[in-house]
């Protein structure tokens, strides 16, 4: 069986990002003063996770680099040393570096180590700085010298399904068979080769439960992680412990396990019979009570065989065992060799006189009760990584469920009611059903918006450091939901808005402070749902839009004005191209590039950006959603035979205009007169080649189209309704259409196709006024 | 996704084709190129499009464009009733409906039952035809189906795909 580690490395990529993100976050709201504890060990433990991975499949840059990172988060984490800005600088520089590195590995661009170099070393001076009285021993590198009174664990652990790393968990066995003394008593046998069930393992180590713990939590759920200390007496040799080996021995079997391992674990390749380091041991020392070593079908045992004494005929039982429980068995091999049998240690046990309970090994070895801290650390354990494609497909498959429901529901509409009541209370439940699924897949797609936001704390706090200015960001609602395709394209505009807060919002300090305000800004972010939208609120304290420099800047360029706009509308002019009114250009904003793609991109997700301003109070955009990016809002609108979907984003108004505002351009066809201004007319059946059911827009519906700062009014026949319809791609078996932007399934399953705002828009090719 | 004609054949390297009429002609395609045959159902007419591309459908939650081959080819009646039937393609994941005078039977062909075409034949161009096919006095004029329709001339896919399509086969 090879194994594929593009499919791990995919895992490793997705977790070491969500990792680094965690890093940084919590890095960003350490306080130095009083530093978290619980915040320094869960970003040494990021740190240490992401060591783990990227040594398991060969990223050498990246561990070296996250292991001296991991040395200082160590002895920060210890109290040893107390964290400075300029260590947290460099932390999340390297937090940086290390997602530059990952990059590199992931799309298979160069990496430059210069950089991670210097990295190292500008970590490094941190340990020798003065703040460290004792130079820090690392546990993780250096092979620890076997304590003189090493720990005896009894772990017990279950590898979930679709545990990522064998490698590394195999890897870990190595290390622990290394440093100490392993024996397997169980492990998954219903897959041969597989890693993923229930483990049981007996470890003499150097290392404290809470480092085993740490390891282990890496591939295992940690809540079902149990280490109990092994009670002495096993190592007396009496009763059925006494197959082990006794402590003095360990050291030695270790090192041959420890050969055999490095020579490819070839023991594993002939089975039976497989070299025992200790095989006189077993064959000549043993006693008739060992006899069933001869005929057990592998039998590789790594120990001596426990002293003769030990060996009553307690040991009798073992004769029916299907097989001997094997010492140091690291199930590395991933070869075709039979893997250990079927062994149930304790399961033939009960039987044996003397047996100790299993349930009781705890006697008298230094209880170490588990922290709750660390039961506490993840419950991420409860979810699963699926491709986006599934959970698409799933859509899909909702969707044309919900799409026969209504047809189904059409068609029983037409029956005779008093046949048809129990029908109907039944299409009734499978409506309400097919619902409520709906509702549920989509919900599988909802991520909260944290995602997003958790950028911002550290974009605010290098920009603010860079401009001089004082500002506190404040995230609420951070448990809002939306699509997860929303949020990747989200990100991009709000940290357009957030710049353009920090930047042009808030004051500087001092003219905070002249002006009777606190000197540190405000920047509120906010997210919360409303009827069917996700709202987002970038709000601050700064000093607000000020309307007549704006309405100056619009009139130098030309901007079609008119008296009576109301601020509403004039703040709507910050978004036309290549608008500023910054004084300065600084290097954060005010070229006037950023405000019109930010608008165009919220449009483009089906959603709109409002602002409210007052001046020297400060100014709130208010970013308005879609839940998810698979639907649209739409208005449909019927032209002769056929239905198109308006996405409802770009719809100023719908009107019905008198035919004395209707006016005729020679050449230019026909323009509207709304509110002091003529607006260009479209008809939709001339671009589309259809029969209108009307001539003449007064006798029709005009629909006042608005994009990229123009304006038409789009001639229609008539309005059918509002929508929410399922977005679906014509590209994926056609082509793109000009005019179109996509299809959807209405109600009878037909077809309606989407219209393309801005082609329209840009097809009739007049600016307003 | 299989229909119901497509089986294995025994014989060795013998491949299956489906047949269709266009007026009097008679082609195949590889049955393995075949979703499904299905009625012709109203579409949705998109503008700007050439008359033999007739819309697009609601193929299970998937929009799929037919194409009325009577149309493109100048053949037969292209008339739409109850038993007019679209022969649903799937090249290579883009699943394309065509309309066709009728489908015929499935004949398995083993290649050297199959003669080159002469540069003359049919309307189609050489370069989409697989050969010419003979079997029990038929002719039958064998389509590489998959490299007609994601033709520049059919109209059914992207510039840019087609761009990328070809500098990727070279």
């Amino acid at each position: 069986m090879s194994i594929d580690l593009g499919m791990f490395h995919a895992a490793f990529f997705d977790e070491t990002t969500e990792h680094l993100a965690e890093m940084e976050q919590l890095l960003v709201g350490l306080d130095l003063d009083t530093p978290n504890p619980d915040a320094l060990n869960a970003i040494f433990r990021a740190a240490h996770s992401i060591k783990g991975g990227s040594g398991t499949f060969g990223f050498a840059d990246m561990a070296e680099l996250t292991h001296v990172l991991e040395s200082v988060l160590d002895l920060l984490r210890n109290g040893e040393m107390q964290p400075t800005r300029e260590m947290v600088d460099a932390f999340l520089a390297s937090v940086d570096l290390i997602q530059g590195q990952l990059a590199g590995h992931r799309d298979g661009s160069p990496v430059e180590p210069e950089a991670a170099a210097q990295m190292a070393e500008r970590l490094e001076a941190f340990l020798s700085s003065p703040h460290t009285p004792t130079p820090p021993v690392l546990q993780t590198d250096a092979p620890p010298a076997l304590l003189d009174e090493p720990y005896r664990w009894q772990l017990r652990f279950s590898l979930p399904e679709g545990t990522a790393i064998e490698r590394g968990f195999c890897a870990l066995l190595e290390d622990w068979a290394q440093y100490g003394m392993l024996y397997v008593l169980q492990r998954p046998l219903h897959n041969e080769g597989s890693i993923v069930g229930e483990w049981e393992i007996h470890l003499t180590t150097p290392y404290t439960d809470a480092r085993i713990r740490e390891d282990l939590a890496f591939f295992a759920d940690s809540s079902e992680i149990q280490i109990s200390p092994l009670s002495g007496l096993e190592q007396d040799g009496e009763a059925s412990y006494g197959f082990f080996a006794p402590l003095s021995s360990i050291t030695e079997a270790s090192t041959n396990a420890g050969r055999a391992l490095e020579t490819g674990f070839g023991f594993f390749d002939d089975a039976p019979g497989a070299p025992s380091p200790a095989p006189e041991a077993s064959t000549e020392r043993a006693d008739p009570g060992f006899g069933f070593f001869d005929d057990a079908p592998s039998v590789r045992t790594l120990t001596e065989a426990p002293n003769t004494e030990g060996t009553d005929p307690g040991f009798g039982f073992f004769d029916n065992a299907p097989g001997v429980p094997i010492v140091a068995a690291v199930s590395v091999a991933k070869s075709s060799a039979p893997v250990v049998p079927p062994v149930v240690p304790y399961g033939f046990f009960p039987d044996a006189p003397g047996a100790p309970d299993t349930k009781a090994p705890v006697e008298n070895q230094k209880p170490t009760p588990v922290t709750s801290k660390i039961l506490a650390q993840k419950t991420e354990g409860n979810s699963i990584r699926v491709s986006v494609e599934k959970v698409d497909h799933i859509m899909n498959l909702v969707g044309e469920l919900v799409i026969a429901q209504s047809m189904l529901a059409q068609v029983a509409a037409q029956l005779d009611p008093t046949w048809t009541i129990r029908l109907q209370s039944s299409l009734d439940q499978l409506a309400r059903n097919t619902r409520n699924l709906q509702e549920s897949v989509m919900s599988i797609r909802m991520m909260p918006i944290s995602v997003v936001f958790s950028r911002f704390p550290r974009l605010v706090r290098d920009l603010a450091a860079k401009l001089n200015k004082q500002v506190d960001l404040i995230t609420l609602g951070e448990g809002t939901e939306l699509d997860k395709g929303l949020t990747e394209k989200l990100a991009d505009p709000l940290t357009h808005l957030v710049r353009n807060s920090l930047d042009h919002g808030i004051e500087d300090p001092e003219v905070r402070r002249a002006k009777g305000k606190d000197p540190t800004g405000h920047i509120i972010l906010s997210a919360s749902h409303q009827g069917g939208h996700v709202v987002i609120e970038i709000r601050d304290d700064g000093a607000g839009l000020n309307r007549a420099r704006i309405l100056a800047k619009a009139r130098e360029r030309e901007l079609p004005l008119n008296e009576g706009m109301s601020d509403q509308e004039v703040w709507q002019i910050i978004f036309a191209p290549g608008f500023s009114t910054a004084e300065q250009i600084t290097d954060v904003s005010g070229r006037g590039v950023g405000m019109d793609v930010v608008r165009r991109n919220i449009q483009e997700m089906g959603g709109r950006v409002d602002i409210t301003s007052v001046e020297g109070l400060g100014t709130t955009f208010t970013v308005r959603l879609p839940l998810t990016l698979a639907i649209l809002d739409g208005l449909s609108v019927g032209v002769g035979s056929e239905v198109f979907i308006l996405p409802l984003g770009y719809i100023i108004e719908s009107m019905r205009p008198r035919a004395a505002d209707i006016r005729t351009i020679a050449g230019r066809g026909q323009v509207v007169h709304v509110r002091g201004e003529y607006l260009p007319i479209l008809p939709l059946a001339d671009l589309f080649g259809l029969v209108p059911a009307v001539r003449a827009p007064e006798e029709g519906i005009l629909v006042l189209l608005e994009t990229e700062g123009k304006r038409i009014a789009l001639f229609v026949d008539q309005l059918v309704g509002q929508h929410q319809v399922v977005i679906k791609s014509m590209e994926s078996n056609f082509r793109r259409i000009d005019g179109i932007s996509g299809a959807t399934i209405m109600g009878d399953g037909r077809v309606a196709l989407i219209l393309d705002v801005s082609y329209l828009v840009r097809r009739t090719g007049r600016t307003t006024g | 996704m299989n229909t119901p004609l497509a089986h294995h054949s025994d014989t060795q390297d013998a491949r299956e084709f489906l047949t269709f009429t266009l007026g009097s002609e008679e082609y195949g395609v590889d049955i393995l190129k075949v979703q499904e045959i299905r009625g012709y159902d109203p579409v949705t007419a998109i503008a700007n499009t050439p008359a033999f591309i007739k819309g697009v459908v609601n193929l299970r939650g998937a929009i799929v464009p037919i194409v009325d081959l009577r149309l493109k080819f100048q053949l037969g009646n292209a008339e739409y009733h109850e038993r007019t039937v679209v022969i649903v393609l799937n090249l290579s994941g883009r699943i394309v409906g065509a309309v066709v005078d009728g489908v015929s039977d499935v004949v398995s062909l083993r290649p050297d039952e199959v003669k080159p075409a002469p540069e003359f034949s049919s309307l189609l161009d050489t370069q989409y035809l697989m050969g010419l096919g003979t079997t029990d006095q038929r002719m039958i004029i064998l389509v590489d189906i998959e490299r007609l329709m994601t033709s520049k001339e059919m109209a059914l896919v992207d510039d840019s795909l087609l761009a990328r399509r070809a500098s990727t086969q070279h």
